[in-house]
Protein backbone atom coordinates (compact mmCIF):
# COMPACT_ATOMS: atom_id res chain seq x y z
CA UNK A 1 0.00 0.00 0.00
CA UNK A 2 2.88 2.36 0.77
CA UNK A 3 4.37 1.43 -2.59
CA UNK A 4 1.11 2.44 -4.25
CA UNK A 5 1.01 5.76 -2.39
CA UNK A 6 4.62 6.36 -3.35
CA UNK A 7 3.85 5.72 -7.02
CA UNK A 8 0.84 8.03 -6.82
CA UNK A 9 2.92 10.80 -5.29
CA UNK A 10 5.68 10.27 -7.87
CA UNK A 11 3.16 10.41 -10.74
CA UNK A 12 1.57 13.57 -9.32
CA UNK A 13 4.94 15.35 -8.88
CA UNK A 14 6.32 14.34 -12.29
CA UNK A 15 3.00 15.03 -14.02
CA UNK A 16 2.77 18.40 -12.28
CA UNK A 17 6.31 19.34 -13.30
CA UNK A 18 5.63 18.29 -16.90
CA UNK A 19 2.46 20.41 -16.97
CA UNK A 20 4.43 23.31 -15.51
CA UNK A 21 7.08 22.74 -18.20
CA UNK A 22 4.29 22.76 -20.80
CA UNK A 23 3.10 26.15 -19.57
CA UNK A 24 6.66 27.50 -19.51
CA UNK A 25 7.32 26.45 -23.13
CA UNK A 26 4.00 28.00 -24.19
CA UNK A 27 4.93 31.28 -22.50
CA UNK A 28 8.42 31.40 -23.99
CA UNK A 29 7.12 30.79 -27.51
CA UNK A 30 4.70 33.67 -26.93
CA UNK A 31 7.55 35.94 -25.80
CA UNK A 32 6.59 35.91 -22.12
CA UNK A 33 8.74 34.72 -19.18
CA UNK A 34 5.97 32.42 -17.93
CA UNK A 35 5.38 31.08 -14.42
CA UNK A 36 7.96 28.86 -12.67
CA UNK A 37 7.88 25.20 -13.64
CA UNK A 38 6.64 24.22 -10.17
CA UNK A 39 3.67 26.61 -10.49
CA UNK A 40 1.24 23.77 -11.18
CA UNK A 41 2.25 22.00 -7.96
CA UNK A 42 2.12 25.29 -6.02
CA UNK A 43 -1.42 25.88 -7.34
CA UNK A 44 -2.48 22.44 -6.10
CA UNK A 45 -1.23 23.14 -2.57
CA UNK A 46 -2.64 26.67 -2.55
CA UNK A 47 -6.11 25.55 -3.63
CA UNK A 48 -6.09 22.52 -1.32
CA UNK A 49 -6.52 24.62 1.82
CA UNK A 50 -8.88 27.24 0.36
CA UNK A 51 -12.43 27.39 1.66
CA UNK A 52 -15.06 25.78 -0.54
CA UNK A 53 -18.76 26.45 -0.60
CA UNK A 54 -21.44 24.38 -2.25
CA UNK A 55 -23.28 26.39 -4.93
CA UNK A 56 -26.95 26.64 -4.10
CA UNK A 57 -27.81 25.01 -7.46
CA UNK A 58 -25.36 22.12 -7.06
CA UNK A 59 -26.49 18.51 -7.06
CA UNK A 60 -24.84 17.03 -4.00
CA UNK A 61 -23.35 14.42 -3.49
CA UNK A 62 -22.56 14.22 -7.24
CA UNK A 63 -20.90 17.64 -7.10
CA UNK A 64 -18.38 16.28 -4.56
CA UNK A 65 -18.13 12.74 -5.84
CA UNK A 66 -17.03 13.58 -9.39
CA UNK A 67 -13.94 15.39 -8.13
CA UNK A 68 -13.07 12.42 -5.89
CA UNK A 69 -13.83 10.03 -8.77
CA UNK A 70 -11.35 11.90 -10.98
CA UNK A 71 -8.48 10.84 -8.70
CA UNK A 72 -9.93 7.30 -8.38
CA UNK A 73 -9.95 6.88 -12.16
CA UNK A 74 -6.41 8.04 -12.78
CA UNK A 75 -4.87 6.32 -9.75
CA UNK A 76 -6.47 3.08 -10.99
CA UNK A 77 -5.13 3.68 -14.51
CA UNK A 78 -1.67 4.40 -13.05
CA UNK A 79 -1.62 1.18 -11.03
CA UNK A 80 -3.08 -1.00 -13.80
CA UNK A 81 -0.77 0.33 -16.52
CA UNK A 82 2.49 1.22 -14.78
CA UNK A 83 2.65 -1.24 -11.88
CA UNK A 84 0.79 -4.30 -13.16
CA UNK A 85 1.27 -3.82 -16.94
CA UNK A 86 -2.26 -5.12 -17.29
CA UNK A 87 -4.78 -4.92 -20.15
CA UNK A 88 -5.14 -1.82 -22.35
CA UNK A 89 -8.90 -2.45 -22.48
CA UNK A 90 -9.21 -1.57 -18.79
CA UNK A 91 -7.33 1.64 -19.52
CA UNK A 92 -9.86 2.46 -22.27
CA UNK A 93 -12.68 1.84 -19.82
CA UNK A 94 -11.07 4.18 -17.31
CA UNK A 95 -10.55 6.81 -20.01
CA UNK A 96 -14.26 6.66 -20.76
CA UNK A 97 -14.97 7.08 -17.02
CA UNK A 98 -12.94 10.31 -17.25
CA UNK A 99 -15.54 11.57 -19.73
CA UNK A 100 -18.20 10.89 -17.10
CA UNK A 101 -16.13 12.90 -14.62
CA UNK A 102 -15.82 15.88 -17.00
CA UNK A 103 -19.50 15.76 -17.86
CA UNK A 104 -20.49 15.28 -14.23
CA UNK A 105 -18.29 18.14 -13.03
CA UNK A 106 -19.87 20.49 -15.52
CA UNK A 107 -23.48 19.56 -14.95
CA UNK A 108 -23.48 18.89 -11.21
CA UNK A 109 -22.85 22.52 -10.23
CA UNK A 110 -25.91 23.96 -11.96
CA UNK A 111 -23.80 26.74 -13.48
CA UNK A 112 -24.27 27.56 -17.19
CA UNK A 113 -20.49 27.88 -17.65
CA UNK A 114 -19.89 24.43 -16.26
CA UNK A 115 -22.75 23.13 -18.38
CA UNK A 116 -21.06 24.29 -21.60
CA UNK A 117 -17.83 22.61 -20.55
CA UNK A 118 -19.67 19.43 -19.61
CA UNK A 119 -21.55 19.24 -22.90
CA UNK A 120 -18.39 19.95 -24.92
CA UNK A 121 -16.59 17.18 -23.06
CA UNK A 122 -19.09 14.80 -24.64
CA UNK A 123 -18.22 16.24 -28.09
CA UNK A 124 -14.55 15.75 -27.35
CA UNK A 125 -15.18 12.04 -26.89
CA UNK A 126 -14.46 12.00 -30.62
CA UNK A 127 -10.78 12.05 -29.59
CA UNK A 128 -11.20 8.64 -27.99
CA UNK A 129 -12.70 6.95 -31.03
CA UNK A 130 -9.24 6.40 -32.61
CA UNK A 131 -8.19 4.69 -29.38
CA UNK A 132 -10.37 1.67 -30.12
CA UNK A 133 -8.90 1.31 -33.60
CA UNK A 134 -5.36 1.77 -32.23
CA UNK A 135 -5.94 -1.01 -29.70
CA UNK A 136 -7.29 -3.22 -32.51
CA UNK A 137 -4.17 -2.59 -34.62
CA UNK A 138 -1.91 -3.33 -31.64
CA UNK A 139 -3.76 -6.62 -31.08
CA UNK A 140 -3.41 -7.66 -34.73
CA UNK A 141 0.35 -7.07 -34.67
CA UNK A 142 1.23 -8.30 -31.15
CA UNK A 143 -1.67 -10.78 -30.54
CA UNK A 144 -2.14 -9.46 -27.03
CA UNK A 145 -3.76 -6.57 -25.19
CA UNK A 146 -1.63 -6.97 -22.06
CA UNK A 147 0.92 -4.18 -21.72
CA UNK A 148 3.51 -6.66 -20.42
CA UNK A 149 3.18 -8.81 -23.57
CA UNK A 150 3.36 -5.74 -25.82
CA UNK A 151 6.58 -4.69 -24.08
CA UNK A 152 8.05 -8.18 -24.55
CA UNK A 153 7.05 -8.10 -28.22
CA UNK A 154 8.92 -4.82 -28.68
CA UNK A 155 11.96 -6.26 -26.90
CA UNK A 156 12.21 -8.81 -29.71
CA UNK A 157 10.79 -6.95 -32.73
CA UNK A 158 11.63 -3.32 -32.01
CA UNK A 159 9.37 -0.32 -31.30
CA UNK A 160 5.81 -0.43 -32.61
CA UNK A 161 6.22 3.22 -33.63
CA UNK A 162 7.91 2.05 -36.86
CA UNK A 163 5.51 -0.84 -37.50
CA UNK A 164 2.30 1.16 -37.05
CA UNK A 165 3.19 4.85 -37.44
CA UNK A 166 -0.38 5.93 -38.14
CA UNK A 167 -1.68 4.23 -34.99
CA UNK A 168 1.07 6.01 -33.03
CA UNK A 169 0.00 9.29 -34.66
CA UNK A 170 -3.64 8.66 -33.66
CA UNK A 171 -2.58 8.01 -30.06
CA UNK A 172 -0.43 11.15 -30.18
CA UNK A 173 -3.52 13.15 -31.22
CA UNK A 174 -5.28 11.69 -28.18
CA UNK A 175 -2.40 12.94 -26.00
CA UNK A 176 -2.57 16.31 -27.72
CA UNK A 177 -6.31 16.59 -27.07
CA UNK A 178 -5.66 15.94 -23.37
CA UNK A 179 -3.00 18.67 -23.13
CA UNK A 180 -3.99 22.06 -21.70
CA UNK A 181 -4.61 24.80 -24.32
CA UNK A 182 -4.31 22.33 -27.20
CA UNK A 183 -6.13 23.07 -30.49
CA UNK A 184 -8.58 20.26 -29.59
CA UNK A 185 -9.19 21.60 -26.09
CA UNK A 186 -12.81 22.62 -26.68
CA UNK A 187 -13.81 21.77 -23.11
CA UNK A 188 -11.95 24.66 -21.53
CA UNK A 189 -10.61 27.94 -22.83
CA UNK A 190 -7.10 29.23 -22.15
CA UNK A 191 -7.93 30.65 -18.71
CA UNK A 192 -7.08 28.83 -15.50
CA UNK A 193 -10.73 28.77 -14.39
CA UNK A 194 -13.00 27.74 -17.24
CA UNK A 195 -15.22 25.03 -18.64
CA UNK A 196 -16.29 22.25 -16.33
CA UNK A 197 -13.80 23.45 -13.67
CA UNK A 198 -15.56 26.80 -13.20
CA UNK A 199 -17.59 25.82 -10.14
CA UNK A 200 -15.13 23.32 -8.67
CA UNK A 201 -12.82 25.59 -6.72
CA UNK A 202 -10.75 25.35 -3.56
CA UNK A 203 -10.19 21.81 -2.30
CA UNK A 204 -12.30 20.29 -5.09
CA UNK A 205 -10.35 22.20 -7.74
CA UNK A 206 -7.14 20.96 -6.16
CA UNK A 207 -8.38 17.34 -6.36
CA UNK A 208 -9.08 17.75 -10.08
CA UNK A 209 -5.63 19.26 -10.64
CA UNK A 210 -4.04 16.31 -8.78
CA UNK A 211 -5.96 13.90 -11.01
CA UNK A 212 -4.94 15.81 -14.17
CA UNK A 213 -1.26 15.60 -13.19
CA UNK A 214 -1.49 11.83 -12.59
CA UNK A 215 -3.42 11.49 -15.89
CA UNK A 216 -0.73 13.36 -17.83
CA UNK A 217 1.99 11.13 -16.40
CA UNK A 218 0.00 7.94 -17.07
CA UNK A 219 -0.90 8.82 -20.66
CA UNK A 220 2.67 9.80 -21.52
CA UNK A 221 3.94 6.57 -19.94
CA UNK A 222 1.36 4.58 -21.91
CA UNK A 223 2.44 6.17 -25.19
CA UNK A 224 6.07 5.32 -24.45
CA UNK A 225 5.25 1.76 -23.38
CA UNK A 226 3.02 1.00 -26.37
CA UNK A 227 5.04 2.62 -29.15
CA UNK A 228 8.66 3.04 -28.01
CA UNK A 229 8.93 -0.01 -25.77
CA UNK A 230 11.11 -1.15 -22.88
CA UNK A 231 14.04 1.14 -23.74
CA UNK A 232 11.88 4.12 -22.80
CA UNK A 233 10.38 2.88 -19.55
CA UNK A 234 12.77 0.58 -17.71
CA UNK A 235 14.98 3.40 -16.45
CA UNK A 236 13.11 6.26 -14.67
CA UNK A 237 15.66 8.87 -15.80
CA UNK A 238 15.32 7.85 -19.47
CA UNK A 239 11.51 7.77 -19.07
CA UNK A 240 11.63 11.36 -17.81
CA UNK A 241 13.74 12.44 -20.77
CA UNK A 242 11.32 10.80 -23.23
CA UNK A 243 8.30 12.29 -21.44
CA UNK A 244 9.87 15.76 -21.46
CA UNK A 245 10.64 15.40 -25.19
CA UNK A 246 7.10 14.36 -26.10
CA UNK A 247 5.78 17.05 -23.76
CA UNK A 248 7.96 19.63 -25.53
CA UNK A 249 6.63 18.60 -28.96
CA UNK A 250 3.05 18.83 -27.65
CA UNK A 251 3.80 22.25 -26.09
CA UNK A 252 5.18 23.55 -29.38
CA UNK A 253 2.05 22.41 -31.22
CA UNK A 254 -0.20 23.99 -28.55
CA UNK A 255 1.78 27.25 -28.66
CA UNK A 256 1.65 27.64 -32.42
CA UNK A 257 -1.92 26.57 -33.22
CA UNK A 258 -5.23 28.27 -32.49
CA UNK A 259 -8.07 26.73 -30.53
CA UNK A 260 -10.35 25.02 -33.02
CA UNK A 261 -14.11 25.45 -32.93
CA UNK A 262 -15.97 22.43 -31.53
CA UNK A 263 -17.17 21.48 -35.02
CA UNK A 264 -13.69 21.63 -36.54
CA UNK A 265 -12.13 19.82 -33.59
CA UNK A 266 -14.62 16.96 -33.79
CA UNK A 267 -14.39 16.82 -37.61
CA UNK A 268 -10.62 16.45 -37.56
CA UNK A 269 -10.72 13.85 -34.80
CA UNK A 270 -13.40 11.84 -36.63
CA UNK A 271 -11.28 12.03 -39.79
CA UNK A 272 -8.27 10.64 -37.93
CA UNK A 273 -10.49 7.96 -36.38
CA UNK A 274 -11.79 6.97 -39.84
CA UNK A 275 -8.28 6.70 -41.26
CA UNK A 276 -7.23 4.60 -38.25
CA UNK A 277 -10.19 2.29 -38.77
CA UNK A 278 -9.24 1.96 -42.47
CA UNK A 279 -5.71 1.04 -41.37
CA UNK A 280 -7.16 -1.56 -39.00
CA UNK A 281 -9.40 -3.07 -41.70
CA UNK A 282 -6.48 -3.19 -44.11
CA UNK A 283 -4.38 -5.10 -41.60
CA UNK A 284 -7.24 -7.49 -40.83
CA UNK A 285 -7.79 -8.33 -44.50
CA UNK A 286 -4.09 -8.58 -45.51
CA UNK B 1 -21.45 22.55 11.39
CA UNK B 2 -21.49 23.64 7.74
CA UNK B 3 -22.44 21.15 4.99
CA UNK B 4 -18.87 21.34 3.71
CA UNK B 5 -17.38 20.23 7.05
CA UNK B 6 -19.98 17.47 7.32
CA UNK B 7 -19.08 16.21 3.87
CA UNK B 8 -15.39 16.23 4.82
CA UNK B 9 -15.99 14.14 7.95
CA UNK B 10 -18.16 11.63 6.08
CA UNK B 11 -15.57 11.41 3.32
CA UNK B 12 -12.78 10.81 5.86
CA UNK B 13 -14.82 8.04 7.52
CA UNK B 14 -15.53 6.36 4.18
CA UNK B 15 -11.86 6.52 3.24
CA UNK B 16 -10.54 5.17 6.56
CA UNK B 17 -13.11 2.37 6.83
CA UNK B 18 -12.57 1.42 3.19
CA UNK B 19 -8.79 1.29 3.55
CA UNK B 20 -9.03 -0.77 6.75
CA UNK B 21 -11.36 -3.23 5.01
CA UNK B 22 -8.93 -3.53 2.13
CA UNK B 23 -5.95 -4.04 4.44
CA UNK B 24 -7.63 -6.79 6.47
CA UNK B 25 -9.70 -8.55 3.81
CA UNK B 26 -7.73 -8.32 0.60
CA UNK B 27 -5.72 -11.37 -0.43
CA UNK B 28 -4.29 -10.09 -3.68
CA UNK B 29 -1.95 -7.22 -4.49
CA UNK B 30 -4.14 -6.15 -7.44
CA UNK B 31 -7.24 -5.76 -5.24
CA UNK B 32 -5.17 -3.93 -2.59
CA UNK B 33 -3.90 -1.41 -5.14
CA UNK B 34 -7.35 -0.88 -6.65
CA UNK B 35 -8.84 -0.51 -3.17
CA UNK B 36 -6.20 2.11 -2.44
CA UNK B 37 -7.12 3.93 -5.67
CA UNK B 38 -10.79 3.76 -4.68
CA UNK B 39 -10.65 4.91 -1.05
CA UNK B 40 -7.57 7.12 -0.78
CA UNK B 41 -9.18 10.06 -2.66
CA UNK B 42 -11.87 10.21 0.04
CA UNK B 43 -9.14 10.69 2.63
CA UNK B 44 -7.46 13.36 0.48
CA UNK B 45 -10.76 15.29 0.32
CA UNK B 46 -11.50 14.82 4.01
CA UNK B 47 -8.06 16.07 5.06
CA UNK B 48 -8.37 19.03 2.68
CA UNK B 49 -11.71 20.06 4.17
CA UNK B 50 -10.34 19.78 7.70
CA UNK B 51 -7.54 22.18 6.68
CA UNK B 52 -10.04 24.71 5.29
CA UNK B 53 -10.36 27.87 7.40
CA UNK B 54 -13.60 28.32 9.38
CA UNK B 55 -16.16 30.11 7.30
CA UNK B 56 -17.18 33.67 8.07
CA UNK B 57 -20.41 33.26 6.14
CA UNK B 58 -23.49 33.97 8.20
CA UNK B 59 -25.93 32.45 5.76
CA UNK B 60 -25.40 29.49 3.44
CA UNK B 61 -24.80 30.56 -0.17
CA UNK B 62 -23.77 34.10 0.75
CA UNK B 63 -20.19 35.25 0.97
CA UNK B 64 -19.13 37.69 3.72
CA UNK B 65 -18.49 41.04 2.06
CA UNK B 66 -19.86 44.55 2.47
CA UNK B 67 -22.80 44.12 0.08
CA UNK B 68 -24.59 41.73 2.41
Amino acid sequence: MLNGLGYGLYAFLVGGLLLGFHRKVLARVHGRPGPPIIQYILNVFKLYIKEITFPITSANPLYLFVAIMDIMVWLSALFIAVIFNHSILIIIGLYILQKIVEHGCGLSSGSPYGKIGGVRSVFSAAAEVPLFAVVGIIYIVTHSLMIGDILNYQLVNGPLLFQMPFAAFAFFILLLSKAPTSPFSIVKDKCTVSGYLTEHFGTLGSLILIADAIAWFTLLWLFLALFIGPIAIFNPAITLVFMATIGFIISMICATTPLLTPNHSVSIQILIASLTVIDLLYRVTH
Amino acid sequence: MTPEKKSGIISLLIGIIGLLLIIFLSRSAFITYLGLALFFPFIVFGVGISLNPNTRRKKIGQLPFRGW
